[in-house]
This record gives C-alpha cells, sequence and structure tokens, in this order.
C-alpha cells in the first residue's frame, strides 16, 4: 500500500528577489558606514561645529527627494507621450513619488534640527524652506489624486499632468538662494563656479550618504513599483469578479422574468 | 557613546539621525509588508519578476 500524499501549498513570493536581497545587504551595510562617519569619524567644522553632523543626512535626503519627483516627471511623460501608454510607467511614478515625499519630509525635519542650532528656531518663513515646504505639499497633493476615485487610465493620466508640472518647483528650490535673499546656506558642492569649498574627509561621507540613500531609493522603487503591480492586477481580479456576478444577476433575473 | 553624547548640541543631531532611521526604517517595513500580503493572493507565474 504506497501512502497518499496531498500536494503541499506552495509559498508565494512577494515582492523580493535574489537581486534585492543583495541590494537590500549593500544598503544596510552603507547606511551603517554612513552613521559611523557621520557621527563618528568625520571632524566638527570650523564653524558649524557638530552640527554640521546634520548636512550627512539632510543634503542626501533632499537630493534623493528631487531624484525621485525627477523619475516621477521622465515616467508620466513616458506615460502620457509613450506610444502604448504603459501603466507599469504609471506605476513607478507614483512609487517614486511617495519614496520623495518620505525623504522630503525628512529633509524638512532634518533641517529644522539644523535651524534651531544655528538660527536659534525651528522654522522660518525664508525662500528655500518655504519653497521646499511648498514642493512637499504639491506631492502630497499629487498622491493625494492618485487616490482619487476612477479607472486606473484616469487615475494615471490625470497624476501624470501633475508630476510634469510638479517637477518645475525643483529648479526654483534649488535656486531660490540666490533668486532671493535667504538664510540657508548657498550649496556646497552644486554651485555655479563648481568649486568645492569642502574638506576631503567631509566630502567623502557625503558622498557615501549619498551612495547610500540612491541604493535605499533604488531598492524602495522596486519594492513599492511591485506592490502597487501586485494591488492592481488584485483590483482588476475584483472588478471582473463583480462583473461576472452581476452578469450571473441578470441573467438569472432575465431567466425568471422570461419564464413567468 | 559617550563622545556622541558630549558633543555640543548633541540632541538635535542625534535627534536627526534617530528621525532618519525610524521613518525610513517604518516605510521600507511598510512596503515589504504590503507587497507580503498582496503577494500572497496573487500566484507567482502573474508576477512579472519571478
Amino acid at each position: 500500500m504506497t501512502p497518499t500524499t496531498s500536494p503541499q501549498p506552495t509559498a508565494r513570493r512577494a515582492t523580493g528577489t535574489r537581486a534585492t536581497r543583495v541590494l537590500g545587504i549593500v544598503t544596510l551595510v552603507m547606511l551603517g558606514w554612513l552613521l559611523l562617519f557621520g557621527l563618528v569619524l568625520s571632524p566638527a567644522d570650523i564653524d558649524q561645529g557638530d552640527a554640521v553632523r546634520i548636512m550627512y543626512v539632510h543634503v542626501p535626503t533632499v537630493w534623493l527627494a528631487y531624484l525621485a519627483f525627477i523619475v516621477t516627471a521622465v515616467c508620466s511623460g513616458l506615460y502620457l507621450f509613450g506610444r502604448r501608454h504603459s501603466l507599469g510607467f504609471d506605476r513607478v511614478a507614483g512609487a517614486s513619488a511617495e519614496i520623495g515625499v518620505v525623504f522630503m519630509a525628512l529633509t524638512l525635519i532634518s533641517g529644522s534640527l539644523w535651524g534651531r542650532i544655528t538660527w536659534g528656531v525651528y522654522w522660518q518663513w525664508d525662500a528655500r524652506l518655504t519653497t521646499t515646504a511648498l514642493l512637499f505639499v504639491t506631492y502630497i497633493g499629487y498622491l493625494a489624486v492618485r487616490g482619487l476615485e476612477g479607472t486606473r487610465e484616469r487615475r494615471a493620466r490625470r497624476s501624470a499632468v501633475i508630476g510634469l508640472l510638479a517637477v518645475v518647483e525643483i529648479p526654483l528650490v534649488h535656486w531660490s538662494v540666490r533668486l532671493w535673499r535667504s538664510l540657508h546656506q548657498e550649496a556646497t558642492i552644486l554651485d555655479t563656479d563648481l568649486d568645492v569649498d569642502i574638506d576631503g574627509l567631509m566630502l567623502f561621507t557625503l558622498f557615501s550618504g549619498v551612495v547610500a540613500f540612491t541604493l535605499l531609493f533604488v531598492w524602495l522603487l522596486l519594492h513599492r513599483t511591485r506592490t502597487i503591480a501586485l494591488d492592481d492586477l488584485l483590483a482588476s481580479r475584483g472588478l471582473d469578479r463583480a462583473i461576472a456576478e452581476r452578469r450571473s444577476e441578470v441573467t438569472s433575473s432575465g431567466s425568471i422574468g422570461g419564464g413567468s | 557613546m559617550t563622545a556622541l553624547l558630549a558633543m555640543r548640541d548633541a540632541g538635535f543631531i542625534l535627534g536627526a539621525y534617530a528621525a532618519t532611521v525610524v521613518v525610513i526604517g517604518s516605510f521600507a517595513l511598510w512596503v515589504l509588508r504590503a507587497g507580503r500580503r498582496s503577494g500572497r493572493l496573487v500566484d507567482d507565474e502573474e508576477k512579472y519578476w519571478t
């Protein structure tokens, strides 16, 4: 007599792959590296003292927020003007905007803590701070629009238009310190004369922060885009099921009506 | 650790790092959990990354 074996349910995979796991580990190592250099190994600044350490998280978060919003705009353009109007671009745009909003929130938090040390206040209605807050609120609005009711195509179309318009704010934020009189210091790296006015170890730490946060952005973007794809698939299945149920209801009520 | 706490304005500096770690960590966990939750309901053949 041979024992009968019932088929074992196989565990379904989530959004991870071998590549994302490797990327996740490398990102964690880089973030640890950043903490070590940012808090311990890099020197204090002559003018700012230890407050300069906040720069190693503040600057990478704002750069990555810019990058995330630019990715949103590029994918919005590819969706709107591409021949196939692929919803894949819309998913990347949405995922990137979510990540950008998180990074932008961190920029505002770390910036206000730096402001408290340097200026004595957490917030000033200064040109750089105000335009940054405006950029943050714009992308909160973008995410709110993505959550509105309607088909996926309609959601993609209207959010793509906003994604393309909102990105115009980024140059305004970046150049606000030159356009208006601002409390905020000018760019240390990306200034107009391209002269890097920063100590070697500080520059290395800042660069480590940018690399760590870029890897984190890619890792988050891959996972979040895949999750949105899964949610879209489940939503379309739910819609198909609802339509099928409605059709069967109409058919059965029609046959009852026809029989009576 | 003592050296970190001895820094001038240590509360603000460590607060900025702590906020970064907590916010990013929470967001990453939320993303992973949402992916796991939805991934359980979909066959692997329908996932373009598998």
